[in-house]
């Protein structure tokens, strides 16, 4: 009886020659989840959603001596930013993280020369980053870490 | 032993087991030790106070409390607050930080300790801080390793995040509930691990403490039904689960419904139905495991297709209809700007005008957390490498709580701890392949122990004697790399720690020590400290010489202080509940004096009180919060209030000449300038020069009608005005015996009264009559 019903719409119709594939969800494999992760903490701490809010200039600029320049970094603002500055911040952050994750990769069963390589390019990943971003505090807030 | 945990988990040779729990019981309590001593500069600096503005309601509160017990408190209705409303304190406040402190203030009486209940208000959050650094432990430990644990441990008890809401002083909700957050999250854990009722009966338990102490415990039970819904999805289905979840659900919603601020809002509004979706969910899955044991697979598969349609779109239909039915309440504005993060900035000005609701810049991020910033990711990467059930937990932890705290600044607090406990897996990871090539024994104390500086200068000192030693080992080594090298990495990796723990000094220092009400500010060339104690002074003016039941109207901002310390009626406070009547006060504010008046004197106001930083320079005042009131007051009174007649043509917002004419004859500009064009700060400067906006004012010269000044403190910071009744303006006193009085009367008096005619000479027989005049 059933069958007879679903049969109706094929006497005047002629179904199409299709092949579907069964649509499959697969899980990204952990690299892949990982990597999408740290992009968006990537953009999220570089304050994208503060951007979209607040609508700064992606670059400030002041005037000296009748010429306008321009300045990357807003200072002596703690709650505010300009759009560069913080992809720049945030991308030193992120080369910081890479480097830890680099110097583990590179205690893993790797022949002992790019192992040095890796080590190495962890090592001054991380101190590059950190000392850069020192130095962007520094700009940020001219007395840190001075008392005084 | 303690940093060599990924491999033996737990495992340690039993004659180390006695040196390693004195370890972990060392570092806690040094944890502790440092994280109360660092969180004490406030009160060093000035004295054993209350900072800002919340903690001053909690204060008063808690002192209520304990004065008149606690069924007087949850029945207590302030007449001062909110006048003429009130406010149902009882039923709308979180009780557990005053019970908290109510009981520990009872307890030391009861031992005949006389402390004083404000000594315990402010000394409460950094001793709950040493609680948070163990429960940070317990937690890490359960997810990783108990090295790490230390590492997260000594992370949480000084990192500037935290800090930044739990120094002495800052007696606020959050103090507490950090606590409360992970020590829930630590026997969910521990329940999801074990599937024991008893430890999800714990964590319900734990969680109604969180409920009673904090709003924010919708964060948990949002994170734990997703928690359990991805365990689902990603097919790790087990009886554990079942278990711990379906106890802690139901035991979680019974308790959370005993506080009477809470009530029936687990069960009626949206913020709480995925948790009973995920519970209905699992009781599904669980079903159908069941099924699937009985059934054939043949059977199985379409009851499985045709019941999954069901039960879903059952589910959909019954949320969608009972929502449209009322009987649950759609997202809360402040939860719906999570998601919609333009939401607030158009419709709820009074949430977009908190400076801590702003979203958060790269700045916030390292500020609050410098290395841990790079580190995060790094714990990530290996928990995501070696999941399990518990460790999806703090994945899906980690990135919920960073993309609310990149909406709001004030939300890098619910960061903070998932921050450390991964940051203390990397670092205890990296330690681990970077030391373990020695003989185990060398280097081991000296990655658990990171809290000051001084601590690690040693610990510099004693990696640096172990470096030869290892030198002459590690020739021989063909696998891993030079010792060298790993020394340099590990030296490099404490120097970093080092380099972080001077930050976190360097930053509770000098950002979060600042208790608010007492202003500090130092000399450029001497260094002397000069302390502005304006607040007070005037707070206390107001409560010696005003009378008891005066009405002070303020900006919200400063309700719960007047509260608290002058102890005056206030008309709209921090407890933001009602936008009309602070829209109303933002509308006398912003409007001229004689419009202002109808409104002051419809709500019955006795002073007016403005905070003006023009003089010593201080931002925080009320002409640099005066967008915000037009702009709250635009969003009730549209007709009379639009905020672009506050800027210049050109779109500024300015004070000197320019100025837009309605902001120079608004109110508040005349209440915070009243008198201040002829005040000279300087020799050289001109008269009236505005140190915090650095303009001279536009309007000088003007004198108030309605108000008079009563008082103003010492650096003019903050200014107290009275306002006259109906009789006392605009016309000139007399003495009641000078007064002319007419006796001529307008209308008929009585029926009977002949009529008269106007200025008919009065014959009075026997006299003559004189001229008048």
């Amino acid at each position: 009886m059933i069958n007879f019903l679903y049969n109706i719409p094929f006497l005047v119709l002629e179904p199409p020659n299709l092949k579907l594939r069964r649509l499959s969800f697969s899980f990204p494999s952990t690299r892949t989840l990982f990597f999408i992760i740290l992009i968006s903490y990537f953009l999220v701490c570089a304050g994208i959603i503060y951007d979209i809010i607040i609508e700064p200039p992606s670059i400030g600029s002041t005037v000296e001596n009748g010429y306008s320049k321009p300045v990357a970094f807003l200072p002596n603002r703690i709650n505010g930013q300009y759009i560069l500055e913080g992809l720049a911040a945030s991308f030193l952050f992120t080369a910081g993280s890479l480097g830890f994750i680099i110097l583990d990769l590179a205690s893993e069963g790797t022949p002992k020369i790019s192992k040095l390589l890796l080590t190495f390019l962890g090592f001054t990943s991380i101190l590059v980053s950190f000392a850069l971003s020192t130095l962007f505090m520094k700009m940020k807030l001219p007395h840190y870490l001075r008392t005084f | 032993m303690v940093e060599s945990p990924v491999k033996a988990k737990n495992v340690v040779p039993k004659k180390f087991v006695g040196i390693s729990s004195l370890i972990i019981f060392s570092v806690l309590l040094v944890c502790w030790i440092a994280g109360f001593a660092s969180r004490l500069f406030a009160v060093i600096r000035f004295e054993s106070i209350i900072h800002e503005f919340d903690p001053w309601f909690n204060y008063r509160a808690t002192a209520y409390m304990v004065q008149h017990g606690f069924y007087q408190f949850l029945n207590w209705f302030d007449e001062r607050a909110w006048y003429p409303l009130g406010r149902i304190v009882g039923g709308t406040v979180y009780p557990g930080l005053m019970i908290t402190s109510g009981g520990i203030h009872w307890f030391l009486h009861l031992l005949n300790i006389p402390v004083h209940i404000r000594d315990i208000c402010v000394f409460l959050a950094p001793i709950f801080s040493g609680l948070t650094a163990i429960s940070t432990y317990l937690l890490t430990k359960e997810l990783w390793s108990p090295g790490a644990g230390l590492f997260a441990a000594s992370f949480i008890a000084i990192v500037p995040g935290y800090i930044s809401r739990s120094v002495a002083g800052s007696y606020d909700n959050e103090g507490i509930a950090i606590f409360a957050l992970q020590f829930t999250y630590y026997l969910w854990v521990k329940s999801v691990k074990t599937g024991s009722i008893f430890w999800a009966a714990s964590a319900a338990l734990s969680y109604f403490y969180m409920v009673s102490a904090w709003g924010g415990y919708v964060f948990i039970i949002n994170l734990i039904p997703l928690h359990v819904f991805v365990l689902l999805i990603m097919n790790r289905y087990s009886h554990r689960l079942f278990t711990s979840y379906t106890t802690f659900y139901i035991l979680g919603l019974i308790f959370s419904m005993q506080i009477p601020f809470v009530g029936f809002q687990p069960i009626r509004t949206s913020e709480h139905m995925a948790a009973s979706g995920v519970f209905v969910l699992l009781i599904a899955v669980a079903l159908l495991k069941h099924l699937q044991t009985i059934l054939t697979k043949q059977e199985f598969k379409k009851l499985f297709i045709l019941g999954a349609l069901a039960a879903a779109g059952l589910v959909f239909l019954t949320v969608v209809g009972l929502t449209m039915a009322g009987f649950i309440a759609p997202w809360s504005g402040r939860f719906y700007s999570l998601w919609d993060t333009g939401y607030a900035k158009i419709h709820i000005p009074i949430i977009a005008s908190v400076s801590e609701h702003q979203p958060t810049t790269w700045f916030s991020f390292f500020f609050d957390l410098h290395i841990l910033v790079c580190t995060f990711p790094v714990g990530l990467w290996y928990t995501i490498k070696k999941i399990n059930d518990e460790r999806v937990f703090v994945v899906l932890y980690a990135i919920s709580a960073v993309y609310f705290a990149g909406v709001m600044v004030r939300l890098m607090l619910t960061l903070t701890p998932v921050v450390c406990i991964l940051a203390g897996v990397a670092f205890s990871c990296l330690l681990e392949v970077f030391l373990k090539e020695d003989q185990p024994a060398t280097a081991q104390k000296e990655e658990v122990e990171t809290e000051e500086p001084e601590k690690e200068k040693k610990l510099y000192d004693k990696a640096g004697k172990i470096k030869p030693r290892k030198h002459e080992s590690a020739k021989t080594e063909n696998k891993g790399l030079g010792s060298n090298i790993k020394s340099m990495v590990v030296i490099a990796i404490l120097m970093l720690l080092m380099m972080f723990a001077v930050h976190c000094t360097w930053v509770t220092s000098n950002a979060y020590s600042s208790p608010s009400i007492v202003l500090a500010f130092y000399n450029q060339g001497d260094g002397t400290r000069n302390i502005l104690d304006d607040f007070r002074e005037a707070y206390y003016w107001l409560s010696q010489n005003t009378a008891d039941d005066a009405r002070v109207m303020s900006w919200w901002d400063y309700g719960y202080q007047i509260a608290g310390m002058a102890n005056r009626t206030t008309l709209v406070d921090n407890n933001t509940w009602n936008n009309s009547h602070i829209a109303l006060v933002g509308k006398a504010m912003s409007s001229t004096e004689d419009k202002a008046y109808d409104i002051m004197t419809s709500l019955d106001v006795d002073y007016v009180l403005v905070i003006f930083g023009g003089v010593i320079g201080y931002s925080g005042d009320d002409i640099n919060k005066f967008l915000w009131m037009v702009r709250i007051a635009e969003g009730e009174h549209p007709k009379d209030i639009r905020e672009s007649d506050y800027f210049t043509e050109r779109g500024e917002f300015r004070v000197d000449s320019e100025g837009a004419p309605a902001l120079l004859n608004c109110l508040m500009y005349k209440l915070s300038y009243y008198r201040f064009g002829e005040l000279k700060l300087d020799y050289r400067g001109p008269a009236g020069f505005d140190r915090t906006r650095n303009a001279v004012i536009g309007n000088k010269d003007f004198d108030l009608t309605y108000l008079e000044e009563a008082y103003t403190s010492e650096h003019w910071l903050v200014r107290i005005y009275r306002v006259k009744k109906p009789d006392e303006f605009n016309r000139p006193s007399l003495k009641p015996t000078k007064r002319a009085l007419s006796d001529y009367a307008t209308k008929k008096v009585s029926k009977r009264r002949k009529g008269v005619i106007k200025n008919r000479p009065v014959v009075v027989k026997g006299k003559r009559s004189t001229k008048a005049n």
